[in-house]
């Protein structure tokens, strides 16, 4: 995270105060709004080489201010070319600030929804995205690991709470013939595709 | 002269005599492959028996070894087979060192002619060759006679030696560099017959590069930009900052995944993000991809290894402590014969140390006794036959009742890691019929023992092609026709990987499904198990698949990891740069090569191996003799019909369309599928179709 102070030199500061008397009000504006943008992105880069993510909530705190006013602001600055490398992944509880490519995209998502730490909603989110994309049926054990870090348990409770949900009446599961249990949605994937795409993968065959 | 030595070691073996030749065949055939296919047409009579005298083995290295190259370290070695209805050319291949050390030596290849009178090994150092006596490790494994002989020959050596199994002339045998680089296709038995028991070389020569600053710019670029991992598989298997995508691959390294056995304690191998090449060797872990439930295998990893000059590192040093009762403790782990535990002991698997290790460490030590022993799993057709027969309890039937009760099956039945001893070893020396029988190949066993057609056709699906004793090797499940087109031209299992490197890879199918389309055209390839009937661009696809894996066999490529058809980089689009191989071959030839040109001279090394194998085999009609194939690819999956969802099974009509297509893309014509006299006339094969004529056998 930033320092909330900034250390300028007494020369520095001169000539900051010499450049700022010269231009009008709606120059000045301008000039502190180009600064914010630029101590932002530093923010979400200097973030990205420890492969992490601002979130609005922490640049909130930081710069004191409202929610709506800084996501509105960084929606100008990521409007703007020099900047274009600063994304945003809008999850259910926060806003993600990033910059690619240094992270990825999913890699964003999939923490930012490990961090949100709403099991149902990042199984659906993580299967149906599987199913649609790669296609392939999800392996139980994706939502024991990096980043997500449920136990199985957990994960079959999960499982059978959205079971009762008409939301995510998409979401089905099948076990293999090594009974490994793999979860896909009926959005992207039949259960025979389903099915077949995973006894091919558990097929050691076809892979050697 | 750039690249190539010009130069061809030839021993015969009858009069222990050395001689240096000119090759002649240099840009024709590139090298490695093309070459030894050539100079067994040139020089071993059609109807030779791997094991008559007149028979000869060639080991050969490519034109990219020893110039750097990524991937450049791969042996090619053609021979007869013996496994076959009737003898036909065969390659086999193998990584490590032997094939660096023959170019460092001054040599192309290596020719092996003549039969010995008494077990020999041929020690090899640049221009001196000496015919040594092999009596003291005759009948030793391969492991052992490597210490030895490199104890005799200096560490610097790479002894290329075979087992018992090779010794006692069983079909499928190897041939071991290294201890743990094997070439199979029974290559073992053809040194066994001329009593060759190893060569032993190193040189000390250097290969010339033409432009060596060219070369060290286009392998930089292929470590920064292109080159995954194993089977090119370009995305991890596990979430790490940079990848937009995760997949079932062979890229198994990341955070947390450690080499549980490394000296010092346990590793990390970390974020490894494309570009930082220093990071690739921590990338692959193939055992781990095949066991994978808890990572039993990276905590049995030492660290990871390869062959020379392959930064990819695609097999492990695992360490077992419990294995150290039986010698077998410290192995080096590539994919076959590892995985097969379950087949050979019969589902009787049990823990040693951690639940789930017993496939890992059962199958390492069956590994380490096959490369031992020297037998070749024919990519698990021993396997497969030895499950069938325990299935059908074959040996109750066919072994006399004093054999089959000499055998200490209740070591099998225990898991006793003993019971790889024990059959591994009757194989290796042809003990009682059980040995002899297994050791055959599938073909040869199949028809020893009376085995119904049921066995090739079982809808399990092994045996692709029908009663040829070779097992299938990336076919329908690899992309539909694509995958079976590429399985029913060679004399072996197929070892091509180019079109299997395009699946499993990491990517999603719509990106894997565009880089193919814009080389091959629309509707090269089908989604998995979702097929669509034959078309042109299929038969390009398949065609090329088999083209550019000859050319890398020719180059010494590996084509587990070549060609570079997709990348790991975002940035690029995930596509990778199959001109690379041209590229390369022009900085170091210093002569222009094209994808074109490079690919010319892998499909005349097709052509070669087709007119040859329609000679071999008399056969006026290779689509009806040759490239059949069993029923099971079309009947699997009986409650569904071909081209639906959710099956790989072909439609028999469809098939046919296959092979006219895919014929009509070699220039084989379309009714015989042999190659007409224009299309061999057409790569100066004018000899093959002279040849072809007086035999009555090229097509009208």
């Amino acid at each position: 995270m930033m320092n909330k102070e900034e250390h300028v030199t007494p020369v520095e500061e001169q000539e900051v105060l010499e450049s700022e008397e010269s231009l009008s009000p709606e120059e000045q504006l301008e000039q502190e709004k180009r600064q914010r943008w630029a101590r932002w992105a530093e923010a979400v880069r200097e973030q990205g080489k420890e492969e992490k993510y601002l979130t609005l909530s922490d640049l909130c705190a930081w710069q004191e201010l409202e929610r709506d006013n800084a996501a509105a602001m960084m929606r100008e600055m990521m409007a703007q070319e020099e900047y274009k490398d600063i994304c945003v992944y809008q999850g259910a509880k926060d806003l993600y600030y990033y910059t690619y490519p240094t992270l990825a995209h999913n890699y964003v998502k999939n923490v930012a929804l490990a961090q949100e730490d709403d099991l149902p909603h990042t199984i659906a989110e993580v299967v149906r995205y599987e199913s649609k994309i790669y296609p392939r049926a999800t392996e139980i054990d994706t939502f024991g690991k990096f980043p997500y870090h449920y136990t199985e348990i957990q994960v079959r409770r999960a499982l059978d709470a959205m079971a009762k949900l008409p939301e995510f009446a998409d979401i089905e599961t099948y076990v293999s013939g090594k009974k490994k249990t793999y979860i896909f949605s009926t959005k992207h994937l039949s259960r025979d595709y389903a099915s077949s795409l995973v006894e091919m993968k558990e097929d050691v065959r076809i892979w050697l | 002269m750039y690249a190539w030595t010009g130069k061809i070691l030839r021993l015969n073996m009858t009069t222990k005599t050395a001689t240096i030749e000119d090759n002649k065949y240099c840009e024709e055939y590139l090298g490695g492959q093309g070459l030894a296919d050539r100079i067994i047409y040139d020089e071993v009579p059609v109807g030779t028996h791997p094991q008559d005298d007149a028979s000869k083995i060639v080991i050969a290295a490519g034109t990219l070894c020893g110039t750097g190259a990524a991937c450049s370290g791969r042996t090619s070695v053609a021979l007869m087979s013996a496994f076959t209805e009737v003898p036909t050319i065969v390659d086999a291949h193998m990584g490590g060192n032997m094939a660096p050390q023959i170019k460092f030596s001054g040599y192309d290849a290596i020719i092996v002619e003549g039969k010995a009178d008494a077990p020999t090994w041929v020690k090899i150092h640049n221009d001196e060759v000496s015919f040594e006596d092999a009596s003291s490790v005759w009948g030793l494994g391969t492991r052992k006679t490597t210490e030895i002989l490199n104890q005799e020959a200096g560490p610097e050596y790479c002894v290329c030696a075979i087992g018992p199994a090779g010794e006692n002339l069983v079909n499928d045998s190897i041939i071991v560099n290294s201890m743990c680089h094997a070439a199979g296709a029974g290559s073992g038995a053809v040194f066994g017959s001329k009593k060759l028991k190893a060569i032993v070389i190193h040189g000390t020569k250097s290969v010339a590069v033409a432009d060596p600053m060219k070369t060290l710019e286009l392998q930089q670029y292929q470590l920064r930009e292109l080159i995954g991992v194993n089977n090119n598989h370009v995305q991890p298997s596990n979430q790490q900052s940079w990848n937009e995508f995760v997949g079932a691959t062979r890229w198994q390294g990341g955070p947390g995944k450690m080499w549980g056995e490394a000296i010092g304690g346990p590793l990390d191998t970390g974020e490894q993000k494309p570009g930082d090449i220093n990071a690739i060797g921590m990338r692959n872990h193939t055992i781990n991809f095949f066991m994978g439930n808890d990572d039993v295998a990276f905590k049995h990893t030492v660290k990871t290894g390869g062959c020379y000059s392959c930064p990819i590192r695609c097999f492990p040093d695992l360490h077992f402590k419990a294995l150290e009762p039986y010698g077998t403790q410290n192995n080096t782990a590539t994919c076959m014969t590892l995985m097969h535990t379950s087949d050979y002991y019969n589902g009787h698997i049990n823990d040693f140390v951690d639940a789930g290790d017993g496939a890992l460490t059962l199958g390492s030590h069956i590994q380490w006794l096959m490369d031992d022993y020297g037998v070749w799993c024919g990519y698990g057709d021993l396997d497969y036959t030895f499950a069938y027969c325990m299935k059908n309890d074959i040996f109750k039937q066919k072994l006399s009742a004093e054999e089959y009760a000499e055998i200490p099956w209740d070591l099998q039945e225990a898991g006793d890691p003993k019971w790889a001893n024990e059959m591994v070893s009757r194989i290796a020396t042809k003990k009682g019929e059980f040995g002899r029988v297994l050791g055959l190949g599938s073909l040869w066993t199949a028809k020893e023992w009376g085995f119904p057609d049921s066995f090739w056709n079982e809808a399990t699906g092994n045996y692709f092609n029908f009663k040829k004793g070779y097992i299938r090797h990336h076919s329908s499940e690899s992309f539909g026709q694509v995958g079976g087109l590429i399985n029913i031209v060679f004399n072996r299992d197929s070892m091509c990987h180019t079109h299997q490197n395009c699946l499993g890879n990491g990517l999603p199918y719509d990106i894997v499904k565009g880089v193919l389309e814009e080389k091959f055209g629309e509707g090269c390839a089908d989604k998995p198990a979702c097929y669509t009937p034959m078309n042109a661009a299929k038969a390009k696809f398949a065609k090329w698949s088999i083209v550019r894996n000859n050319v890398h066999d020719s180059l010494a490529l590996c084509n587990w990891v070549w060609p570079m058809t997709f990348s790991p980089m975002k940035e690029r689009g995930y596509k990778g740069d199959t001109a690379l191989e041209a590229k390369l071959l022009t900085a170091v030839t210093g002569k222009e090569w094209t994808e074109e040109s490079v690919d010319f001279v892998g499909e005349r090394i097709m052509q070669l191996q087709r007119a040859m194998t329609a000679l071999e085999m008399n056969s006026k009609n290779l689509r009806v003799d040759h490239d059949g194939v069993s029923d099971w690819v079309f009947d699997r999956d009986a409650d569904k019909a071909a081209f639906s969802e959710g099956t790989t099974k072909l439609d028999r009509a469809d098939w046919e369309t296959a092979l006219d297509l895919y014929y009509e893309e070699w220039g084989w014509d379309k009714a015989t599928g042999i190659p007409t006299r224009a299309t061999l006339e057409k790569f100066n094969l004018a000899d093959l179709a002279d040849k072809l004529e007086a035999a009555g056998l090229l097509p009208a």
